[in-house]
């Protein structure tokens, strides 16, 4: 548990320091809250870093953690850790109405690894409705799964996930 | 897992104490807090650029730069660039927002930059706000800077910084600065219930392009609609032999342009500091700038505008003991029906020679939490015409007493001070 703890604090305040750190959108820290299949929801601190900024196939890659309960009680998330592709940024916005300056639509596939520590399986996820101002990524409604031995153990939805980026 | 809690609140309340947000540059550079050194050496060794500025016309009353905005708007033939911190069409305006839009459908590049604040306007604006979305329907680029949304709940440190510029760029020639947004409050005569305030307009291509240059950087940091230098031509800048020297101080983005300017005025200043603030509500570092110029022998005054908001006629007042520790002369202005509108005019002058001109209130807010441009013109005239200018507002204020500000430092104000000292 305590060592758990300590992941924690040094997430957060990783998070935390971000707010000094120069401006160069490279770098971003968020939050996040999801529910899965097996009726747990989380509230999860996500940090990106996404050293390039191409229109098309633009690579990131987020570690993510956080607490949730349900099955299980109340206790820490897994640490999950992806990499992926904002797969297109376009400028025709269906989602336009829900941001206050012009911005670009921007869907990303994922996938990577979640783990409890003691074990780990693999983790998908595709973010469909997902926008984009310079400073901030905006997502709603981001399915996920986690496969285990080629199956699928869970599945679930992030209702949002809002990442301020430096 | 309180302990936890209790560290990680600790290192979040360091980070926003010790990173961005201090003042000590005021009291602690070196070349700012120079008593030797001119205004004009330090805002040189500041790296403030230069600017020559020609035929400069001063408005104090909204409908007369209302007029002004509209003939400025009518004539230009390539750009328009504007700046305001609160905007909103009301009747008062609505011929300026009706050529924003006839001028952008005929092809002519506007920009505009708003904060999201426009919409919480808590002056007599909100009475007679409608939005400003019809801009971008026109094809002029609207910006609203840090939207204020749920969204951005990760960036909550960074709600708290503002775009509170006011200024126009028109064919990289003429600029405009000073206190009036687009919006009621600043549009409406002060004759009726508009607010007292001052808007400065005058050629000058070197000012334009330092703005410029800014503003592209500004711009790409935060529109997908990026621009660059060569989308604006800047024509070459007349050699004019009674031009006013100037520097052009652009605070956005946490640089601290305002601290070292404010904290080069007070250890520069010789004789005498003339300041019209909004909100002077200071921290330490401000408190000891003014201090140790007061202990240098110069008088230091300073016109306490009568605010209607009562919260914020509250918080300003309730400081008022903090900055009479400091020896300063304070005029509060006397609550008669002629001032019942807000002085909102932001102008500081030193030893009858420079004045400083633009958006910042003198308060830590504007030092550090909003982005906020200014200029400091080297020019003995122009100065007397502003101490005149400050001489009439002056007419009519009494010099403070130390049981009027002791009767304002209720306890029961502390609230109001420490809301508005942070939130303006």
């Amino acid at each position: 548990m305590m060592k758990r703890l300590i992941v924690v604090v040094t997430v957060l305040l990783l998070c935390f320091s971000l707010y000094a750190a120069p401006k160069v959108f490279r770098f971003g820290a968020g939050i996040g809250v999801d529910g899965d299949s097996s009726a747990r929801t989380e509230i999860k601190l996500n940090l990106i870093a996404r050293p390039f900024s191409s229109d098309i196939m633009n690579p990131f890659v987020r570690a993510e953690y956080g607490v949730g309960m349900g099955k299980g009680g109340f206790g820490l998330s897994n640490l999950t850790a992806v990499a992926g592709v904002e797969l297109f940024r376009s400028m025709t916005n269906p989602l336009f109405f829900t941001m206050a300056n012009k911005g670009p639509w921007s869907p990303a596939l994922s996938a990577g690894i979640t783990t409890d520590f003691i074990k780990s399986d693999l983790y998908a996820e595709l973010s469909l409705f997902r926008v984009l101002d310079k400073d901030f990524i905006y997502e709603w409604f981001t399915v996920f799964a986690v496969i285990e031995n080629s199956s699928i153990q869970k599945w679930g939805v992030y209702l949002l996930r809002f990442t301020a980026m430096f | 897992m309180k302990k936890s809690v209790v560290l990680v609140l600790f290192f979040l309340i360091l980070t926003l104490l010790c990173g961005c947000y201090s003042t000590k540059a005021m009291v602690e550079d070196p070349i700012v807090t120079d008593t030797d050194a001119s205004i004009a050496d330090k805002m040189d060794a500041l790296g403030f650029p230069r600017a020559s500025i020609r035929n400069m016309e001063a408005y104090f009353d909204g409908p007369d730069w209302v007029d002004r905005v509209v003939e400025l708007v009518e004539n230009a033939h390539d750009y328009v660039i504007i700046a305001s911190f609160l905007v909103s069409e009301c009747e008062e305006n609505g011929q300026v927002y009706d050529l924003l839009c006839k001028r952008a459908e005929e092809g002519l590049e506007i920009y505009f930059i708003y904060d999201s604040a426009a919409a919480m306007d808590m002056t007599a604006s909100r009475f007679h706000m409608k939005p400003v979305n019809r801009l971008a329907a026109s094809g002029v680029h609207v910006l609203e800077y840090n939207p204020f949304s749920i969204n951005r709940l990760p960036k909550l440190a960074g709600m708290l910084l503002r775009e509170h510029r006011k200024f126009y760029i028109i064919d990289g020639r003429i600029v405009a600065i000073g206190g009036m947004n687009l919006n009621y409050i600043s549009n409406r005569s002060s004759l009726d219930d508009g607010q007292r305030d001052s808007m400065f307009c005058f050629e000058s291509e070197s000012t334009a392009k330092v703005l410029l240059q800014d503003f592209v950087d500004f711009w790409n940091t935060y529109s997908w609609e990026e621009v660059s230098m060569d989308d604006f031509y800047v024509p070459e800048e007349p050699q004019v032999e009674d031009a006013y020297q100037a520097w052009i101080i652009n605070q956005f983005d946490r640089n601290k342009n305002m601290v070292s300017t404010f904290g080069s005025i007070f250890y520069s200043a010789k004789e005498e500091v003339l300041i019209l603030p909004l909100l002077p509500m200071e921290n330490s570092d401000t408190r000891k700038a003014i201090s140790d110029a007061v202990q240098r022998g110069v008088d230091v005054q300073m016109i306490l505008p009568n605010d209607p908001r009562e919260s914020v006629y509250r918080g300003a007042h309730y400081s008022v003991s903090f900055l009479m520790e400091t020896g300063m002369s304070i005029y509060p202005e006397p609550n008669t029906e002629e001032r019942k509108n807000l002085l909102h005019e932001k102008t500081v002058i030193v030893d009858g020679e420079y004045v400083l001109l633009g958006s910042a209130n003198f308060n830590y807010r504007s030092l550090v939490l909003s982005n906020e441009v200014g200029i400091m013109i080297h020019n003995p005239e122009f100065a007397q015409f502003m101490t005149e200018h400050y001489m009439t507002i002056k007419d009519g204020c009494e010099l403070i007493t130390p049981e009027q500000a002791e009767q304002w430092h209720k306890i029961t104000w502390i609230l109001d001070f420490l809301v508005h000292f942070i939130l303006g």
